[in-house]
Formats: C-alpha cells, structure tokens, sequence
C-alpha cells in the first residue's frame, strides 16, 4: 500500500487503534482507579505508608482514562489531512490492519455503527459487500482514492458511508445492485450527510445550555398568570427541523423591525406551527441572526378550544383574550401565536368571530402577533374584513420540494420511531414523498408524507418500515396498485387478461389487446408515470360491446364492477356543466374529480363523449395528457392509475356503410377517424391525447351465437337455486340471435330475448312439473318459437327497447 | 510516550477548554451582568405601567412601582451574591483539577518516594 495514501504506522492510526483495544476496558479502568485510591487511603489510615504507592499507582489508570475519553475514543480527523488515515473515522481505523483487502474493509465496515447505519437504514450491509469484494489487495487503493475523492466534495470525516459508496462505485454490478435496492447514488450521498447530522445532534445535546439567558432573564419583564393558564410556551420545547431559512429570516426581520402582526399563510400540513417552532428555538439561541431585542422573547401559542370552551359567549371571550394579550404586552418579552387563527376570525362550530376585537390591536401593530392561517381561509377572511388582510404581514409557507421533504423526515424519524416502535428505512422515506404525493389529497408537503409515513408504521415487517410498507398502507387504504406485479396470481391475470376478458365479452380482439397490453405495461412498471394508465377511445355502433369491455376489465382486473366510474357525457352539454365535473366531493360526491380522489385504481368510462360541451372536452385535456385534473379548489387529483375509456356512437352508420361496401376495419380505421374531425364532431387535438382510437365493428352471426350461450350461462346462473339446467338447441340459438339481433341497437336486445324465451319456457314446465329440481331442460326451435310466437313479438321487445 | 505528550499537550488545553466552558456555563447562569444591569427594575413588571388619572392613584401607582424595585432589587442582590459566591468555589474547585491535572504524571513517583521514606501523616 502507498504511504501517502495509507499510513498505518501513522500517529493518529496507532492512537486509533489503542482507543479501540482499550474501549471495552474503560469502565474497568475507573472503577480501579476509584479502588485503589479508597485501598492507598485506608492503607493509609491503618498506618501502612504502602498506601502512598497505591495512591500514586491510581494515577497511571486514571491519566489513561482521561486519555481514552478525550482523545482515543474518537480521535480528532487530522486538519488538511490527504491521507485515508488522516480523515478517517476512528471507529474503522482503529479496526483497519495494515494492507487491508477490499474484503477486509467491508468486514469492517459491518462492526461500525455507521456501517450499521447503512445496512438498517438503506439495506446497504458491509455483509453484502464482504462477499462480492475483491481478496487483492491492489483493488484496495482505488477504493480508498474514490472515498478521499468522496470526502474532498462532501467535507468532514470519512464514515463507513463514505467507504460504501467508493466501494460500489468500483463494483461492476452497480447499477443492478442500486436497482435492487431502489436507490440512487444521491441517496447514498444524503445517508452520508444524514448520519453526520445525527452525530452532529448527538454532540450538540451534550452542549445545550439548560436555561439560555440565565436565572434572571426574565425576572426584569411582566408577570402574566392569565397567559401562562391558557397559552403554551412553545420556548420551552424543541424544534429540530431547519429547511426554511429564507421565510425565518423574514419572520425574523419583520419582528425585529416593529411590524406587529405577521400572517403565515400555507396550506394545511405545510408546516406553519412547526416554523413558528423553529422561531422559538432561533430565539433561544445565541444565533448572530437575531436582532439582540427579540433575543429570549418567548412565543405563547394561545390554545382556542381551551379559550372558546373557558367561557360563556363571545363577549367574555373577548374580555379573556383582551387581558391576556394586555399581560403580553406589558411584559415586553412574549409573542403571541394564534394557532389556525380561523377559529378567532369566522363564526362557526367550535370557533368564536372576535375579528372586531383583535383588528385594532393588529392595525396598531405594538405587540407581535403571529397568526397561522389556511391559505384558503386567508382569502375568504380577506374578502370578508379586508382591513385585517390589510393589517398583518404576510409571509407564505410554501410546501417542500422532494429534499427538503426528506430532511424534514429524517429529523422527525426518532420521534416518530421512538412513538410507533419501529425503524423507518430511507427507502421508506423515498416513497413516502412520491405516494403521499399523489394519493393523499387535503395537505400539502412535508404533512402529506408525514401522514403516510406514520400511517406505514402499521405495515411494518419485523419492525422496520420499507417502501412496500409504505406502498401497503396506501393500497390498503385507498385500494390502489402502486407497486410492480409481484405476486404469482395477479401474474397469471396479467398474462391471461384477453382470455378472462373474452368470458365476458366476445369478439373486438383489437379492444381487447390494447386495454390489456396497457395494462400489462403499466403493472409491469414500463408506462410513463405521469399519465394515466391507459386512455382510449372506442368509436362503433350500440351494442358492439363498447360499454362491457371497460365494465370487464373493472371486473377482471380492477377488483370489481363497482370499480366503473361512469359518466354519461349526455349530461354535461353546456359549458356550465364543467363546474359538475370538478366539483368539490363535500358539495358533489359524483363529480368525477371527486369519485377519482376516492376510488384511484379503476375504469373511468366517459360514455357517449361526442354528447359533452366542448367546453367540458377541453377540461378533459389535461386529465388525458398529465393524468391529473385540479377540482374546484384547485386540488390536482390523479388520474394516473385510471383507465380513461370514452365511447361514442359517432359515425355508427358510416362504419355500417363501409361494412356494406365490403371494407374491412383496418381498411377504413383511419380514415374514418379522419371524417369524425371534418365533420367537426371531435377536434384534432382532442382525439390526439388518446393512446389508441379503436373503432368497433359490428358482431358477425358466428359472434352474436356465442353471445347467446354467455347470456345462457348467466340464465343457468338465476336458475342455481331450483337446481334446474337449461341448454338450448343449435338451431333455437340461430333463431333466437335472428330475432334478438337489430342493426340500430346491436346484440343489445339480445339479452331481453333470450331470457324471455328461455326463462319463460322454464317457468311454464316448472309450473306444469315437467321439470324438477336437479334435472335438465333442453329447449327446443319449436319452444323458442311459440314462447315468442314469431319474430313481430320480438320486434315489439325491440320497439319497446328503443 | 504519547501519553504524556497529549498529556500536557492537547489534553491539558482541552482541560482548560472545559474548565472554561463550566466557568461560563455557570455565569450564563447566574447572568450576574443582566441582573446589575437590571437592578432596580420592576419585579417581573408587577405594577409597572404608566397610569394616567387623579393624583391619588398616581401616588399609589407610584408606591407600588417602588415596592417593586425594592423587591426586584434585593432578589437580584441576593442572586448575585450566590452567584458569585457559587463561582467563587467553582473557581477554586477548577483551579485544584488544573493543579492535580498537571501534577498527575508525577503521582507514581511522588507516591513511592513517600512510600519508601515511610512517612504517614499523623493524624491517621
């Protein structure tokens, strides 16, 4: 090994490995100390001048103590320090033997607690790496010269992160390995940095100051016993989180500069209370940031449903919140915080209106006032009292970008791991942030994946949270797929789609092909994540089969019939009806929007689409391009696990001409597609987002007979219960699709004639004992024809159909 | 030996370092220069606005004001006095663990020349 890469006679490397031979010596050493110190005195005492030695002795032990705490245990990284022995962490040097393999570093690696990290945390384990490691020991100068590179970009000490990821860099399987383990390289790199902060916030709690300002600070401002009985003083708790220094400096700086009254204003789960945390933490602290005026001023956050529910109507609530905002003024050192302000400002259950009691103090602006409020809150409080909007400073809390998310959730993991009793994995956290995103509807960011994290919790294996706990919560929450097919069953459906399709439904294979390999892509985690899984629009007459393939795929592959979200576009013809559309679920619980948010994984079929307001087709645009649709208040909802199916009858007779005129489908597909945007029924760009258009043909004779013996399974399925099985001859079958079938309405009558003739022969010799339970009914051309009569008695079921 | 070296080395500034940080630690608490600075201020501002009105109720807002100062005062008195007595023996204590700090190398050797001498203090 080079000496100027590794020095292992270095000081600092020898001083490393004694820390780690004496670390597991070091409570044994003090207690020998103590005792023989107690031993030197009472030799001592009884006469012996032994004890002096004995005494003295005690000194070789104790100086060795001393030396171990201060300096072995963790030996300081040399400053400007080029050598692997100068940064790195103690913990692997005092392990690492002179020449050391590849191999043998990762054996290492396993013993530390950062490596310890790295395999719970990211399921990165210096386990795995001791058995795909190189045994040269000449592959161990690459690694080292990629971790001091490592080190050199991100600063501080080399930790057994650090030598991870030099060591995957160097593996020919990186890239397989990451995929496995759904990381990225920055992933890694953001372990690193969130294990040094851990570290960090160890050390920093061994320095924190027990009572910043001292005894006296607070003794020179006011006494204020109403505001300590209903407010809580947030000074007194801890804030870690630390992502929004610009809008704190601007807190910071409107408070410092006399502006009384500050409005956060963000959406719920934002972060608003947790920033006022970080506020009174700041100001606690000796940070050269604060203005020496606010330095130790306290924030009192006032607890509204303990106030509302203390008194007897708004007057006395006023009187109350008037003496204790007078309390905070005349001490000089508090900043009030009113905590979801709404509740003081608007008139309704559990919230009190005193806006023309604490608009004069605000327009006066002597005390500082903080005021939390929701977004959408704020503008209606605006619109209704403008004066207050007027009044107040306002600073918006915007949610995190995916970075910030994610050091918001490592600083809240012990909290939340110390709570539920488990351990969250990074991967966990990555997750989160992506689902939350787009599954949980109401909050913004880092609350959204805050929410989902915790909720995780009840999914975790062994203890530990990975990202498919976290994918468990929301599939059994909200019943979506958000995982690639795993699983052995779900498999075989893929595989099989067309065929389970094709029990419910015949003929139109083309349809049925692209819905399934739609499917098959998305599930298969192949599709583009930011559309929906599939959109596709089925042009051909009535009665083709449109309308059943989305309700079989709904039955086949979405967990059910119920998961049809079906909208007849015949009744959205105005421009009005876009506000139905998106309508918000509390007001409409059928707008789509609203049917969406609550059943993401299904069929959404747009029945007769050509009958919508293009007003409402324009709405639509970019559910089908960016599969999201914002509702009326302005939620972007996803549509990106949907199958957006629209049908139209448009143009039904052109396709029965060019049937007639001896065109094939694929001979007149295009074409014909090409005529519905001439004749104005579609707009290009319209017709444009959808994957596929597939027009539907009508079904030929040989089609429509199966049809028949699917309606017959479904009639032998009514039949179940007397134990009665009907079959029906050949040539009944022919007749009955003569009579069943129409060119306007397709195999729709079909069902109603089939059973009328069958089920109504059934009941006939049922009732004459012809037939009895368990035996069998064979249904005769003859039966069919007197049951109905001659085929104007079917014309007549027609008529009545239409 | 690198014990010894580190010993009156780095070790014996870390030593100071934290003999320091305890000193601070410990007027930071006491805040001795914040409660000179605030010696005759109100006590916890009880009665300490400005009151407009008859002459009466300014004269007792007056007393009140006073009777707060007097109070505040002879508690910030009292805490500095403990203050600073408090570090007076911390001063001292400190000044004991530098002394056994640098004389503690020497302690093997100091024991077993008063071993061998063979003196044991009287009082024992």
């Amino acid at each position: 090994m080079d000496i100027k890469l590794f020095d292992y006679k270095s000081a600092r490397a020898t001083k490393a490995r004694i820390g780690h031979a004496l670390s597991p010596w070091a409570a044994t050493l003090e207690v020998g100390v103590v005792l023989l110190i107690v031993g030197g005195i009472s030799l001592l005492f009884f006469g012996f001048a032994i004890g002096w030695a004995v005494i003295g002795l005690a000194a070789i032990p104790a100086m060795i103590v001393e030396w171990y705490k201060y300096e072995l245990r963790d030996v300081p990284i040399t400053a400007n320090g080029t050598r692997i022995d100068d940064v790195l962490d103690a913990e692997i040097l005092g392990l690492l033997m002179d020449q050391p393999t590849p191999q043998n570093i990762a054996a290492i690696l396993s013993r530390t607690t950062g490596g310890q990290f790295f395999a719970v945390r990211f399921g990165v384990s210096g386990g795995f790496f001791e058995q795909v490691a190189s045994t040269n020991r000449d592959d161990t100068k690459a690694i080292f010269q990629e971790a001091l590179q490592i080190t050199n970009q991100l600063g501080g000490r080399m930790t057994a992160g650090v030598i991870m990821l030099a060591m995957l860099r160097k593996l020919p399987t990186k890239q397989a390995l990451l995929g496995h383990l759904q990381l990225e390289e920055d992933d890694l790199i953001r372990g690193i940095q969130w294990y040094q902060q851990l570290r960090d916030l160890i050390d920093g709690d061994h320095k924190k100051q027990s009572k910043p300002g001292g005894i006296g600070r607070d003794w020179s401002f006011g006494w204020i016993p109403t505001l300590s009985r209903y407010g809580q003083n947030i000074s007194e708790s801890t804030s870690r989180s630390n992502v929004r220094d610009e809008p704190l400096a601007q807190l910071i700086g409107a408070l410092g500069s006399g502006r009384g009254a500050i409005a956060l204003v963000g959406q719920t789960g934002v972060g608003k209370t947790e920033f006022v945390y970080e506020l009174a933490s700041r100001l606690m602290s000796t940070s050269a940031d604060v203005p020496e005026k606010l330095r130790y001023h306290q924030i009192f956050m006032l607890d509204a449903t303990r106030l509302v529910a203390s008194v007897n109507g708004r007057g006395e609530l006023e009187g109350l919140v008037q003496t204790i905002l007078a309390e905070a003024y005349v001490a000089k050192n508090i900043i009030i915080c009113l905590d979801n302000a709404q509740v003081f400002l608007e008139e309704s259950v559990g919230s009190v209106d005193i806006t023309n009691m604490l608009l004069p103090i605000l327009e006066a602006g002597r005390l500082p006032i903080i005021l939390t409020v929701d977004e959408q809150k704020f503008l209606q409080i605006s619109k209704r009292t403008p004066a207050l909007a007027a009044a107040v400073n306002r600073i918006n809390i915007t949610p995190t970008n995916e970075t910030d998310t994610l050091r918001v959730l490592e600083e809240q993991l012990p909290m939340m791991e110390y709570r539920r009793k488990v351990t969250y994995m990074y991967q966990a956290l990555k997750e989160a942030y992506k689902l939350s995103a787009r599954y949980v509807y109401d909050i913004a960011m880092p609350g959204q994946a805050i929410s989902l994290l915790d909720a995780s919790a009840d999914y975790a294996e062994n203890g530990l949270v990975t990202a498919r706990s976290v994918n468990q919560a929301i599939e059994k929450t909200i019943g979506v797929k958000t995982n690639i097919v795993d699983d052995d069953s779900e498999r075989d459906t893929l595989l099989n789609l067309e065929s389970l399709i094709h029990k419910r439904m015949i003929g139109q294979e083309r349809a049925v092909n692209v819905v399934s390999d739609a499917l098959r892509r998305a599930r298969a985690g192949v599709r583009n994540q930011k559309r929906p899984v599939g959109t596709f629009m089925f042009l051909g007459p009535t009665g083709v089969g449109k309308t059943e393939l989305a309700k079989s795929l709904a039955a086949v592959y979405f967990g059910g019939e119920q998961n049809i979200i079906r909208l007849d576009m015949n009744e959205f013809v105005s421009s009005n009806d876009v506000a139905r559309l998106i309508a918000d679920g509390a007001e409409d619980a059928g707008s789509l929007t609203a049917q969406v948010m609550k059943r993401p994984f299904s069929v959404v079929l747009l029945d007769e689409i050509e009958k919508a307001h293009s007003s409402v087709l324009t709405t639509l645009l970019q559910l089908l391009d960016e599969g999201i649709l914002r509702d009326a208040r302005g939620r972007e909802v996803s549509f990106r696990d949907t199958i957006v199916i629209a049908t139209s009858n448009a143009g039904a007779d052109r396709i029965q001409e060019y049937l007639h005129r001896g065109y094939d489908l694929e001979q007149f597909e295009d074409k014909f597609v090409d005529e519905l945007i001439s004749g104005n029924l579609f707009h290009p760009e319209f017709l444009n987002r959808f994957d596929e258009i597939v027009v539907f043909a009508p079904l030929s004779k040989p089609e429509l007979l199966q049809v028949v013996d699917l309606i017959l399974i479904d009639v032998n399925k009514n039949l179940n219960e007397q134990k009665v099985t009907v079959v029906v001859a050949q040539d009944a079958k022919e007749y009955l699709v003569e009579v069943g079938y129409d060119p306007r309405l397709g195999a729709r009558p079909m069902r109603r004639v089939v059973q009328r003739a069958v089920e109504n022969t059934v009941a006939k010799l049922m009732l004459a004992r012809e037939v009895q339970a368990g035996g069998s009914i064979e249904i005769t051309l003859d039966q069919v024809k007197s049951m109905l009569d001659k085929k104007k008695q079917a014309d007549g079921i027609v008529e009545k159909a239409l | 030996m690198g014990i010894i070296s580190w010993w009156y080395g780095r070790g014996l500034q870390g030593q100071i370092g934290r003999i320091r940080d305890r000193l601070t630690a410990t007027a930071g608490y006491f805040s001795i220069g914040q409660l000179l600075s605030t010696l005759f201020a109100p006590f916890r501002q009880i009665s300490a606005g400005s009151v407009n009105g008859p002459v009466g109720a300014q004269l007792r807002a007056f007393f009140d004001k006073t009777i707060s100062r007097f109070i505040g005062a002879i508690v910030r008195s009292f805490t500095i006095l403990a203050g600073l007595i408090v570090m007076a023996v911390q001063v001292l204590v400190e000044a004991i663990v530098l002394v056994i700090w640098v004389v503690l190398p020497l302690f093997p050797i100091a024991g077993l020349i008063l071993f061998v001498i063979g003196w044991v203090p009287r009082w024992i």
